[in-house]
């Protein structure tokens, strides 16, 4: 190609380009304002994005308090942003004195009767956001979205949005984010029948609150005087250890599998815990030896919107103790909890 | 104890029962901050829910309550030949203890409540019938029907529950709304004991 050749070419894309802007220009300013996209209501990703993000732009001080029909605790929290960094401290107002902070999947717990704390990094913590970003489908097969009518809480004037499963295999969720900065301040686990299970709200948040991260930042990493703990856990996976499964309910996918010791048991075999979520609701199922001694009798409890069960597997050549906790329906737990079978 | 006046009684025990909302719970929530007394009561107040709960659990408090156990000292040295009606109405703590609670987890209790789940479900199934026979009812549906929860349900009340329902907290954390709410609302149950 010569030289005359490229100047035409370069003139009729520079006039093409002219063309097709000056277009364009027209269209929008010739278009009938009816003719404007039309704006849809934000859809449960979308919702559940900017509740996610406004934990990342707001500081706040508040008290939590979480509750259901067999217990009521609750906590004061320091939140505080600094860009894209995060770090928040939990005071337990109930029972043993407890301190638990977090600076992005880094978790410490500071227990001061025993002078002990707790560290441990959250992996599961950093999966979001990027699973509401590149699986937005996934959550909305699942889960249907639908606008109420918000009220105050707090004093805070609330959006209300009710996510509502599309089958039995979970619980739906009432969620009260707050109007002008979409932070979530209420949040209600609601059974089949349209019971609240449990509730988590603010009952006093103080959004813009002038707390400081490094001032937290500061109190999280002063430990002088105090017993670190690091629990240990070894990533594994049913397979490696023996066991053939299925996931039993649509959604749900594995998030990890470890071998690790249980707090404040003295144990020399550590239980091995494998983890499911669907995106809103997780399962553990916990595998251990069967021990006559401390597994007594299989059964079920409900906390809140968390169910458990227990469950002995295998024969009389060998046995294993299943417990399976989640904030799912008890069907749905024996679900996970049949699936099971060994190698 | 004697300093916490009947009002602020009442507050603690409306907390314990999860009727407080609003400016009252912040009161109570505070007062149970600043008074080591109010803290007491809130104790007693969940001795009283455990009681009515799991009578093992008020067994297991009650032996390690300096007072009851003083009292049973006392009662041990005492003559325990008596006379007249008020033989009759002292009940000694070791007797009581030994046995069951009206609302004790005993067989014709589960008998009662097996019969009753049982009835109650067989009815609801028969109701429901057509609904769950009609294909396409419910897309997604792969759980089965659990045989187990037709049957007498055994309900755990195992300690060692409380460490696995700490576990499950720490490490479920897969979840959208993990930072918005979720490490918050676990952070807030998560047991002392871990």
């Amino acid at each position: 190609m010569n030289s005359h050749s490229l100047k035409i070419h370069a003139w009729l894309a520079s006039a093409f380009r002219t063309l097709l802007l000056g277009g364009l220009a027209w269209l929008s300013c010739a278009l009938p304002t009816s003719a404007q996209p039309i704006v849809q209501e934000p859809s449960l990703s979308a919702w559940l994005l900017r509740m996610h993000e406004a934990s990342e732009r707001n500081n706040y001080i508040g008290t939590i308090v979480v509750s259901s029909p067999s217990q009521l605790v609750s906590s004061r929290i320091w939140h505080a942003c600094d860009g894209p960094r995060q770090i928040e401290r939990v005071d337990s107002l109930n029972g043993v004195p407890r301190s638990t902070f977090r600076r992005g999947a880094e978790v410490l717990t500071f227990l001061p009767q025993t002078s002990s704390v707790v560290a441990e990094t959250r992996e599961a913590l950093a999966l979001f956001p990027h699973l509401l970003k590149n699986s937005q489908s996934d959550l909305e097969r699942f889960y249907g979205i639908r606008l109420e009518e918000g009220h105050r809480v707090a004093g805070l004037q609330t959006d209300l949005v009710h996510l509502f499963p599309r089958d039995r295999l979970r619980y739906g969720y009432r969620i009260w984010s707050e109007r002008r900065t979409g932070l979530v301040v209420k949040l209600q686990t609601m059974s089949e029948d349209g019971q609240v299970l449990e509730q988590t709200a603010f009952s006093e948040l103080q959004i813009d609150a002038p707390v400081s991260e490094r001032q937290i930042a500061r109190m999280m990493g002063n430990t002088r005087g105090y017993k670190i703990e690091r629990p240990i856990l070894t990533k594994t996976s049913l397979e490696a250890e023996g066991w053939n499964y299925v996931i039993p309910a649509q959604g749900f996918k594995a998030t990890g599998c470890y071998r690790r010791t249980l707090a404040a048991e003295v144990r020399a075999e550590p239980v091995l815990q494998c983890v499911f979520t669907d995106g809103l609701a997780s399962v553990s199922l916990f595998l251990e030896t069967f021990d006559p001694r401390l597994h007594l009798k299989e059964g079920q409890q409900a906390v809140g919107a968390t169910q458990a069960l227990t469950r002995r597997l295998g024969d009389s050549s060998r046995a294993w103790w299943l417990t399976a906790v989640g904030e799912v329906p008890l069907p749905t737990l024996a679900a996970f909890a049949r699936s099971l079978e060994r190698n | 104890m004697d300093e916490l006046d009947v009002k602020a009684r009442e507050m603690i025990s409306a907390l314990a029962d999860g009727e407080l909302s609003g400016q009252e719970l912040e009161h109570a929530l505070a007062l149970l901050d600043t008074s080591e007394q109010a803290l007491d009561y809130w104790r007693c107040c969940h001795i009283a829910g455990d009681v009515m709960r799991a009578p093992e659990l008020a067994h297991e408090a009650l032996a390690g309550n300096a007072l009851v156990q003083r009292l049973q000292q006392q009662l041990d040295a005492e003559d325990p030949v008596r006379s007249g009606p008020e033989s009759e109405q002292l009940v000694r703590l070791s007797d009581a203890q030994g046995k069951p609670a009206a609302n004790s987890d005993f067989f014709h209790w589960r008998l009662v409540a097996g019969i009753t789940a049982f009835a109650v479900l067989a009815s609801l199934a028969w109701q429901l019938m057509p609904a769950v026979t009609e294909p396409g009812k419910a897309p997604g549906l792969v759980v089965q029907t659990e045989p187990a929860l037709t049957e007498q349900p055994t309900m755990i009340r195992d300690p060692r529950l409380d460490h696995f329902l700490a576990a499950h907290q720490q490490l479920a954390g897969a979840s959208a709304l993990q930072k918005p709410v979720g490490f918050l609302r676990n952070a807030t149950l998560e047991r002392a004991d871990r």
